[in-house]
């Protein structure tokens, strides 16, 4: 089977159905402040602090009920699970 | 079933863009909710969760019951079994009902998505030839 055949679903190939968990204008200025953990949205970085606490409750205090909380990997670090 | 581009996470030393397939997560318990990151991760042999995630639904690390342990990159891990929901909500599916927490301070700062329980669900395919890298989690019951 050519390799575009096998990359078509339903009728349509996937590199159109690709889907962003986090939109990448995020991506890029989450990776701004390695080390940090962020609240954020999909689509949207609310805060950036040192620890997921201070994050988590500086989300809430701008009103976001469920923020996601991301800890910046930072490369210079060494090995990293991300 | 979508396919889902790298997470572009950083410049590593040697100056190459680093992106990892990661997917967000809703971790529930008791009703409380946190969403987070969580690494597909083929080295992973169950879904491990760091403690700083489940500490804010309540979970006391020390009441938990022992786990399998692991031996990561870091040495010996002190694992524990915890009750809960992780979804992936974008594909409204609940991934599991029960995973396992590392040790306070210890082991990954993600969630790492194994092979004991979201691979027998998914069938991860990545392919890091393309710009960015891209991955599809196809789920097992469409590939038999």
């Amino acid at each position: 089977m050519p390799a575009e055949a096998a990359m078509v679903v339903e009728g349509r190939t996937r590199d159109e159905d690709l889907v962003h968990e986090i939109e990448p204008a995020v991506q890029e200025e989450l990776i701004k402040h390695p080390g940090k953990w962020a609240a954020l949205t999909r689509s949207e970085v609310i805060a950036i602090r040192d620890t997921p606490a201070a994050a988590y409750a500086a989300a809430r205090s701008a009103g976001i009920e469920s923020p996601i909380l991301y800890h910046v990997p930072d490369p210079r670090a060494g090995y990293s699970y991300f | 079933m979508p396919r889902i581009p790298g997470t572009h996470v950083g410049t590593g030393p040697d100056g190459a863009e680093i992106f990892r397939p990661i997917i967000i997560v809703a971790i529930e318990i008791g009703g409380l909710v946190i969403r987070v990151p969580a690494l597909v991760d083929s080295g992973a042999d169950n879904t491990l969760v760091p403690e700083s995630f489940v500490a804010p639904l309540g979970v006391d690390f020390s009441k938990l019951a022992p786990g399998p342990g692991g031996l990561g990159p870091g040495g010996g891990l002190d694992t524990r079994m915890c009750h809960g929901l992780i979804r992936w909500e974008k594909e409204k599916v609940v991934l599991m009902t029960g995973f396992l927490v590392a040790e306070p301070g210890k082991g990954p700062d993600t969630v790492l998505l194994g092979r004991a329980d979201f691979f027998r669900l998914y069938v991860p395919r990545f392919h890091w030839h393309k710009n960015p890298p891209v991955f599809d989690l196809d789920p097992v019951a469409r590939n038999g």
